[in-house]
């Protein structure tokens, strides 16, 4: 009794979360290695209705796929073409004792500083994160030490911890960034805007939804290398973000623009821009 | 009971979540168990060339549905790849020297009075520059005649003579009023006229005033153009940049990973050329070899020196060395960095240090000690033509494995500097009198170990890439910076996959990080 109700607490754990998705079974493997042809471990059969859940050794859950071979090793498929019977050699696992679930997955990495603001720089066209008063160039590279950039002596590995020092100053950074950005956007020819390429400033976004879309599908995929269609749900949040802002701007002409700086400034700092 | 209904009331919450996440799943992004073809392309585009792709080849990935392997390709073969592997060897190499003053003509420049002049202190003497005192400096008046300097006598028995103006060599603000406060034309800085001496030989005691150890003599300045003296880390820069270039040599160039370490030309600029020709002691090479580079003009044009095994590649380079200023720093960083063997003693390994036996001045036989120094020792002796704590090649003809002068002074007592810094003169220790007077290397080295001090850094390199350590490692190291973590215990046959990707390719890099990036391991991102 106390098992079913287990086994029903975990479909149900399962199926929390806001985003909750159903992994299909992979055949994925590990081309060229001792792996090729076995399923690896990222990739366990996950329907709900049959979970499998790969623990540890000292877990209670370890479902072992066993399978009977023939002397032949192979199945048999027509017992009556084979005069000799089938010897049993007993049975073999099919999967290790131990499968690390994370073995053959790479965890997200953020960018290095330098990553970042080259990042920053090239998605927004040429325009960083540059300390204009005292003309010393990028503010990034005055953070190194602050953000774990390795000196090599008194630090000797690179932290890429995205903790809350780093978010304050990407946060600063993408402030000023977007703010310039869209400024300058403002004052070039459409050809050479990186940000407003879909549709000129001086269009509300909101006078123009299929502009709109447009240019936050580019926006996605340069900021996020996020390939999503037109009409796509995806979409769903990021144009409600512009539309939001836009609504609630200023009642003077060209006030819409806070919505594309808002924008910018959350692609900026979006999981999916800083890491990867 | 109670914990049945905790459980009910629990599912039924659940179900409730569920149903409200569930109706707004659609505007969540999918989860996949492989980066879309842009996610990849921008994955590959930070790692191989530590920026995004463009716009542009992210919309023809769109559009094809795939990374052409033409492009990952194209991609290893920028300049920038090459400074992210160069990025990666940082984080092995540790580069560092702002620790190590190695060129002690420091000029510090008073902002009060703009005035220039060689700093006392620890390294200088007072009497130094002949004004008899710890930091004295000259009189902010200008010394009527450069060439024959009267200096005012103190009360306290200190002199200071007047300064002159002096085109430098090196770079300076090209503002009158920075450089001198408008006492000097433009272009030229304030000196204190015994520092801007430009005699190349004392006239005092005839003694070289042009040595790479300054000669304490006040007949001595720093010669023309000030070119025996430097600024406080004046060419740090040069001298990193020309450790990264030996790192990217080896792959720019596409040789085989292990040339990095003992094969590497050394690379010098305008700045690295004037280090070595005015500061640098007991070079392993002629100067003569030096291109004709300026210090200002020439900071960007980098020319790689003829190479020669005993003092070429990143082991022996001088930020190596400098970062690492013992031989036995040196082994442990390589067999750490670069054979994935790090130096651990068993845990209880080591004895008390009150126990007899760690009297034994060996440490290849001192218990504890012999765990790690058993190796250490004879590995340290392939460092051992390069001086301690000091960038010295230590050259046959002026440091011989054996000098009978340094085995009697050690006896009497009576050793001096060069012998005390680079030979056995410790005549105390009865294990170590037959050692006396051979190089430091030699020191309780066996026999058959003797060899590595000829063979130097390259034989190191050769015996490693032959038993595969070094591969290996460098396989491990590039697979960990390209998946960001360290490899699990079941990813283990896919470094062996990789390593003989990386032996057959002759140890390209490019060959190895293509087969990294382009598994599904690397496209597999939680």
């Amino acid at each position: 009794m106390r098992g079913a109700w287990t086994v029903r607490w975990l479909l149900m754990w399962g199926l929390l979360g806001a985003c909750d998705q159903t992994l299909e079974p992979s055949n994925a493997s590990i081309p060229g290695t001792a792996e090729e042809g076995v399923n690896v471990a990222h990739a366990p059969d996950k329907t709900l209705s049959e979970p499998i859940l790969r623990v540890s050794s000292e877990g209670a859950f370890q479902q072992r796929k066993v399978a009977a071979i023939t002397a032949s090793g192979e199945a048999e498929e027509n017992a009556k073409e084979i005069p000799s019977e089938t010897e049993s050699r007993g049975t073999v696992g099919l999967e290790p004792e131990v499968w690390d679930s994370n073995a053959f997955t790479r965890p997200r990495r953020r960018m290095t500083v330098k990553q970042l603001d080259r990042a920053i720089r090239l998605a927004t066209g040429g325009i960083g994160w540059d300390d204009s008063d005292q003309n010393s160039g990028s503010v990034w590279v005055d953070l190194e030490a602050t953000l774990g950039v390795p000196d090599f002596f008194r630090r000797v590995q690179v932290d890429l911890d995205p903790g809350m020092t780093f978010h304050k100053f990407l946060g600063d950074g993408a402030n000023v960034v977007c703010t310039n950005l869209i400024n300058h956007e403002q004052n070039i020819a459409a050809d050479k805007r990186v940000f407003l390429v879909h549709l000129p400033p001086g269009t509300n976004p909101l006078d123009d939804p299929a502009a709109t879309d447009a240019n936050i599908k580019m926006l996605l995929l340069r900021f996020h290398g996020k390939s999503v269609e037109l009409g796509s749900p995806q979409l769903q949040p990021w144009r409600n973000l512009v539309n939001t802002i836009a609504a609630n701007a200023g009642p003077w002409w060209g006030d819409w623009l806070e919505a594309w700086t808002g924008m910018c400034v959350a692609l900026l700092k979006h999981p999916n821009f800083y890491s990867y | 009971m109670r914990i049945l209904q905790g459980l009910i009331f629990l599912a039924l919450w659940m179900l409730g979540s569920t149903s409200y996440a569930s109706g707004d799943n659609e505007s969540c992004e999918p989860l996949q168990d492989a980066l879309s073809p842009t996610e990849y392309l921008r994955a590959l585009s930070l790692d191989l060339r530590g920026e995004l792709p463009s716009l542009d080849d992210l919309q023809a990935v769109e559009a094809s549905g795939q990374v052409d392997p033409a492009m990952i390709e194209s991609m290893m073969e920028t300049p920038e790849f090459a400074w992210q592997v160069v990025e990666l060897h940082r984080t092995l190499l540790w580069p560092y020297i702002d620790h190590q003053n190695f060129y002690p003509m420091a000029l510090k420049q008073d902002w009060d009075t703009r005035l220039y002049y060689r700093q006392t202190g620890v390294v200088h003497w007072p009497e130094v520059y002949g004004r008899g005192g710890e930091n004295v400096r000259c009189r902010d008046e200008p010394e009527p005649d450069p060439t024959n300097i009267q200096p005012i006598e103190n009360p306290d028995g200190t002199v200071q003579e007047g300064w002159t103006c002096v085109t430098p060599y090196f770079e300076i603000w090209n503002d009158t009023w920075l450089d001198s406060d408008d006492d000097c034309p433009l272009g030229q800085i304030k000196v204190c006229a015994y520092d801007a001496q430009e005699a190349l030989v004392s006239p005092n005691n005839g003694l070289s005033c042009t040595s790479a150890v300054p000669n304490p003599d006040p007949g001595c300045g720093c010669g023309p153009n000030m070119r025996h003296c430097a600024k406080s880390k004046q060419f740090h820069s040069a001298i990193l940049e020309s450790y990264d270039r030996s790192v990217h040599w080896m792959v720019a160039n596409n040789r085989p990973y292990h040339e990095m370490f003992s094969e590497a030309p050394l690379f010098v600029n305008g700045p690295m050329t004037s280090y070595l020709t005015y500061f640098a002691p007991d070079l392993p090479f002629s100067t003569a070899i030096l291109p004709d580079l300026n210090y200002l003009d020439d900071e960007d044009t980098w020319v790689a020196l003829p190479s020669e095994p005993a003092w070429t590649g990143v082991l022996n380079h001088l930020v190596y060395r400098l970062r690492f200023m013992s031989n036995r720093a040196r082994v442990a960083r390589f067999y750490k960095a670069f054979l994935c063997s790090p130096f651990q003693p068993p845990v209880g390994a080591l004895p008390p240090a009150t126990d007899e036996a760690m009297q034994e001045p060996d440490l290849q036989k001192r218990p504890g000690c012999k765990y790690c120094h058993s190796t250490i020792e004879p590995a340290a002796a392939y460092w051992g033509t390069w001086g301690e704590y000091r960038p010295r090649y230590l050259n046959a003809e002026d440091y011989p494995d054996y000098d009978p002068e340094c085995h009697d002074c050690a006896l009497a007592g009576t050793c001096g500097e060069r012998c005390v810094q680079q030979y056995v003169t410790a005549a105390n220790i009865p294990e170590a009198v037959p050692y006396l007077g051979f190089l430091n290397a030699y020191l309780f080295l066996a026999e058959e170990h003797q060899v590595n001090i000829s063979g130097g850094t390259q034989l190191l390199v050769e015996k490693t890439l032959l038993d595969g350590r070094l591969p290996d490692c460098a396989v491990r190291n590039f697979a960990i910076w390209l998946m960001g973590r360290d490899l699990l215990p079941d990813e283990e046959s896919w470094l062996e996959t990789l390593s003989d990707v990386f032996a057959a390719s002759d140890y390209d890099v490019k060959s190895l990080v293509y087969a990294i990036v382009t598994s599904d391991f690397y496209r597999r991102v939680l």
